[in-house]
């Protein structure tokens, strides 16, 4: 009966794994390998119906998931190892590999001599060598994906793999300053903290107006943001975290060009823009530009 | 002759209009920096430390290179245009100069970075409001530096004026920005 039951039992854990092989966490028996859960002898159950997808984009602005989405995939994707790294996918090409590692090297070289509150909560201090550790404790695998269309740069998609970063053609076939690029990945990275809901967006206001009074519109298909999920309402989300990093970047960053501290500048007061709550945006003024 | 450009002409579109900047003389060492700025723009590297230090006090020859650089990119290139705006910027030192910024900042807007002159599809990334209309926002970023320090600076309210006159939502708030009496940074 032994026999029979063990390499049963075996085979069940074998699904609980979230197996990366690289990295020799995948449990075959062998003895070593990661802690499992007790064993209980009782009969499986059923597996849960699986969702029907990833969530439908309406395509105004850009790829995001819902709340549902995102605690679906943490209950399927529960039983994970703390990210201790990253690996590509085969398929990625080689042009956007060398792209994202110039890029991310870029950003582990950073150096800096301060830190607002928000920043040293989020990152710890302005340096190079905690943004790296902070991308690498969260991303576990780089592949290539169309992001829901249009002119994205990067997305994950919870549905998919909560830790995994997806990269687009975009990545490189687009002109963008290098700082943009680096917003897209940490802003993208933000949303593969499972224990955070992944960090949703929230539903932007209607009507959504600008501080002039203009009404807040996709750049690309002049749709209105109203209602769309692409606003944040914390300082702590994807815009307010890339926001918050960007802005300390232009204040602290030591060794950085100045067209670099120039364009992390740009792109936070842009961000900025997606912060809807009137309590989130005062301490992020408060943090980032008193 | 030097090679002029070290990115593949399929990078360059038809050439603009150029004014007439018939007066400035180009000398054969003015190649000199517009080669080594290319081979930066084709490494994709903001952060290379010699965009600070090895493009100052440009000779009036190099800055003419340097904008019919300009003028001869796609503009799609907006990050390559735009350093070069951020370089020219840094050495503002007559007519030549000025006028160009109000050209930038002027600009009509680029509708995607698929091609400037058609609005793209499906939904936009991230920061492509910015990116988008960057070569403007950097005209602008330079005058605001010169208004730091002189806030009369007639030359550098021109380019401001002419980024409020823009039909780029972004620049037209920019400019806003800046014009107020106390602009944050």
């Amino acid at each position: 009966m032994t026999r029979i039951v063990l390499p049963c039992l075996l085979a069940l854990f074998a699904f609980a794994v979230n197996a990366r092989a690289d990295e020799g966490a995948f449990f075959d028996g062998a003895g070593g390998g990661p802690e499992m859960p007790a064993l209980k002898f009782e009969a499986a159950k059923a597996a849960p119906a699986p969702q029907a997808g990833p969530t439908k984009q309406s395509g105004a602005d850009l790829y995001y998931f819902t709340p549902a989405e995102a605690k679906e995939a943490a209950k399927r994707f529960k039983f994970r190892p703390k990210s201790v790294g990253w690996v590509f996918d085969d398929n990625v090409p080689q042009n956007i590999k060398d792209q994202m590692l110039n890029d991310l090297a870029f950003m582990a070289g950073i150096q800096g001599n301060g830190a607002t509150p928000l920043h040293s909560e989020i990152f710890g201090k302005v340096d190079g060598a905690g943004y790296k550790n902070w991308f690498e404790s969260r991303v576990t695998g780089i592949g290539m994906n169309s992001c829901g269309g249009g002119k994205a740069v990067a997305c994950v998609i919870p549905f998919m793999d909560p830790s995994k970063m997806w990269l687009t053609q975009n990545f490189v076939k687009f002109s963008h300053p290098q700082v943009s690029r680096m917003m897209v990945v940490y802003h993208e990275a933000r949303h593969t903290e499972s224990q955070n809901g992944n960090w949703g967006h929230a539903t932007c206001p209607t009507p959504f107006l600008d501080k002039d009074g203009n009404e807040m519109k996709s750049i690309w298909t002049g749709a209105t943001l109203a209602g769309e999920p692409a606003c944040d309402e914390t300082p702590m989300g994807s815009y307010g975290s890339s926001t918050i990093l960007l802005k300390n970047i232009s204040k602290f960053c030591t060794n950085c060009t100045d067209k670099v501290k120039m364009d992390a500048g740009l792109y936070a007061d842009d961000q900025f823009g997606r912060i809807i709550d009137e309590g989130a945006k005062q301490q992020m003024i408060n943090d980032l530009y008193k | 002759m030097p090679t002029l450009f070290v990115t593949p002409l399929s990078t360059i579109g038809p050439a603009a209009n150029i004014p007439d900047e018939g007066q400035i003389g180009i000398r054969g060492s003015d190649y000199d920096r517009l080669t080594k700025l290319e081979v930066i723009l084709e490494s994709k590297n903001d952060n290379d430390p010699k965009l600070d230090s090895d493009f100052n006090d440009l000779t009036p020859g190099e800055k003419k290179l340097f904008r019919r650089r300009y003028r001869a990119l796609r503009p799609e290139l907006v990050n390559e245009r735009g350093t070069i705006v951020y370089l020219l910027g840094k050495n503002i030192k007559d007519d030549a100069d000025w006028s160009f910024l109000r050209e930038v900042a002027a600009e009509p807007p680029c509708l995607s970075l698929a091609d400037c002159s058609q609005r793209g599809t499906g939904p936009s990334g991230l920061g492509d409001e910015v990116t988008l209309a960057y070569p403007s926002l950097v005209a602008l970023k330079q005058a605001q530096k010169i208004l730091e320090k002189e806030p009369g600076s007639f030359p550098a309210r021109g380019v401001v004026a002419a980024g409020l006159n823009s039909k780029t939502p972004a620049v037209e708030r920019l400019a806003a920005k800046i014009a107020q009496p106390s602009s944050a940074k």
